[in-house]
């Protein structure tokens, strides 16, 4: 079968074709899931969502939620399945803002569940990138590792809260607020110094592992910085930035987020999720990622698309306009027809005059 | 080009002085006019004035790579964003502040009054004391002394409106200063522009 011309679609649904296409084409199987789940799911596991709360409603006496999160749904999916499972997904998740708004978000993604070994993890980012690539050319990676942080946290010896409020400095790149937060938790030497160099990491893969070595000298994370490099593999368009940070209790190794040129926030969002699946009861790794498909079109430039031409028939002549548009579409034009002529409508206008047969 | 967001007003006008001193000024900027945007010539910087409290805003959207805000409306706007330096200037503290003889009743939600009703409610949720919250929009000092509220919390600069209205300070939240802020996905894509404005820029800190 030949190759079939997207570009009838707009690049949200062209977005969405071609990653099918590519996650198929990795073997992965379409996983389809229930539109809401029982409350309790997400209430339980509230700090791995993103802010806001879920839209909840009650069905023949239960607290049902609106799907605010896909990775839940499919790692509670497929706590049942036998060996590893490769999934992806097009979903939309629900959410209510803090000023009550409630909001609809078009997601795509992967998720691998099962043994997630350094091959895994390196498809994962081929895949992440993959993504972004049929998204835009210009695109980058950040790439961080929630253990590194971690054991660098532990060696400084910060509290449970301590660390928290590091982890809000690390994510907004917050040098001075840190260096305040140091001094009052009497962080100082070695400990100090690392946790700064996690914030002005240098944008280079090559110096920012060259400073992640300096600090395999003081703490365990040898293993760690290698995951990261078979990862990122000297790949241009992957930074290592620590700024991408997620909560302790869920992710467990690299996490990472994708950045479009023209795209405000982050386009796609993923990690290595070990500490979630454990706790909805899988004795398994989980990794995957998730892509924003509704800010698609708004960042392509997408131009609305409307009829080339509209037909303005009356009770008379609806046989005639119906010849005219056939007649019309068959030389390749999109036609609506109308018995009034659209308000702001950019095409052709043609009137079937005359009276019906 | 660096898009860059001012707040309209004085700390804006000071902050623009102290960019264009560090090779951003503006031939187009005229100091009192009311054009909300000007670049300049070369194509290096292209600035627009916004509502201080907007700021993170049009950072976040990406209408602007980086802006300056203080640390408060960074905080309430809960906004995704780099804060890549502390300017030094704006400075005050954002605290909780009672009648000099309010007694705790934690037999009952605590009443605040608040213009920042995300930093109050963060603020009580990290210290376990269930609240309800007022929302207002100035003059927040009459909350506790009108009985709407048990305490506020707010911006204190030189604590003189607390004094003058019979308030104390009860607990300091954060210190509070000028920010310049970076949107992440900014970051990303113009990171040596904005590292050098920002290394210029705090060069002039003093």
């Amino acid at each position: 079968m030949s190759e079939l011309n997207l570009d009838f679609l707009n690049s949200e649904q062209r977005a969405c074709v071609l990653l099918k296409k590519l996650y198929l084409s990795y073997g992965y199987e379409y996983f389809r899931l229930p539109g809401f789940e029982e409350y309790s799911l997400y209430a339980e596991n509230k700090s791995f969502l993103p802010e806001g709360d879920a839209i909840t409603f009650t069905a023949g006496g239960k607290l049902l939620a609106l799907r605010p999160d896909v990775t839940m749904s499919v790692v509670k999916n497929m706590r049942a399945a036998q060996g590893t499972k490769k999934v992806f997904y097009d979903e939309n998740v629900y959410r209510r803002g803090r000023d009550g708004s409630v909001g609809e978000v078009a997601q795509m993604g992967v998720e691998v569940i099962g043994d997630v070994d350094g091959a895994v993890e390196c498809e994962c980012i081929e895949l992440a990138l993959g993504t972004l690539a049929t998204i835009s050319d210009k695109y980058l990676l950040d790439l961080s590792h929630a253990g590194i942080v971690k054991k660098v946290e532990e060696f400084a010896r910060l509290s449970p809260k301590d660390g928290e409020e590091y982890r809000q400095y690390l994510s907004r790149k917050n040098r001075h607020d840190f260096e305040r937060f140091v001094t009052r938790a009497g962080v100082d030497g070695k400990g100090a110094e690392m946790l700064r160099s996690l914030i002005v990491l240098p944008p280079k893969q090559e110096d920012a592992f060259s400073e992640l070595y300096k600090m395999a000298k003081f703490v365990d994370i040898g293993r760690e910085i290698e995951e990261l490099k078979e990862m990122a593999q000297g790949r241009e368009r992957i930074e290592l930035n620590f700024s991408v940070v997620g909560d302790r209790d869920y992710y467990s190794g690299a996490m990472f987020k994708g950045y479009i040129e023209g795209a405000p926030a982050a386009a796609l969002s993923g990690g290595r999720y070990d500490g979630l699946a454990q706790k909805l009861g899988l004795k398994a790794g989980a990794i995957g990622f998730a892509l924003y498909l509704g800010e698609i079109p708004r960042y392509a430039g997408d131009k609305p698309k409307s009829a080339d031409v509209a037909v303005i028939y009356n009770e008379d002549n609806g046989k005639r306009a119906l010849k005219i548009a056939a007649g019309l579409r068959s030389e390749g034009k999109n036609v609506l027809m109308t018995k009034c002529a659209p308000a702001f409508f950019a095409g052709e206008i043609v009137a079937a005059e005359g009276k019906d047969d | 080009m660096i898009n860059i967001a001012l707040p309209k007003g004085r700390l804006g006008e000071k902050v623009y002085a102290m960019l264009a001193s560090c090779g951003y000024g503006c031939e187009q900027y005229e100091k009192g006019s009311r054009k909300l945007v000007f670049r300049d010539g070369g194509g290096k910087v292209s600035y627009f004035w916004v509502k201080p409290a907007d700021v993170p805003v049009y950072v976040t959207l990406g209408a602007a790579d980086v802006g300056v805000a203080g640390k408060d409306v960074i905080d309430e706007s809960g906004a995704e964003v780099y804060e890549l330096s502390d300017l030094g200037m704006g400075k005050c503290c954002m605290c909780v502040a009672a009648k000099k003889d309010f007694k705790d009743d934690k037999s009952r939600p605590l009443r605040v009054a608040t213009k920042f009703p995300k930093i109050a409610a963060d603020y009580f949720l990290g210290v376990g004391r269930k609240i309800d919250i007022i929302k207002l929009n100035g003059s927040i000092e009459l909350g506790p002394v009108l009985g709407i509220s048990d305490v506020i919390v707010d911006i204190v600069e030189t604590g003189t409106t607390l004094k003058e209205n019979d308030l104390t300070i009860i607990e300091r939240i954060s210190d509070i200063s000028c920010r310049l802020i970076c949107g992440k996905a900014a970051y990303s894509f113009k990171r040596a522009e904005i590292d050098v404005l920002n290394e210029k820029l705090r060069g002039c800190i003093k």
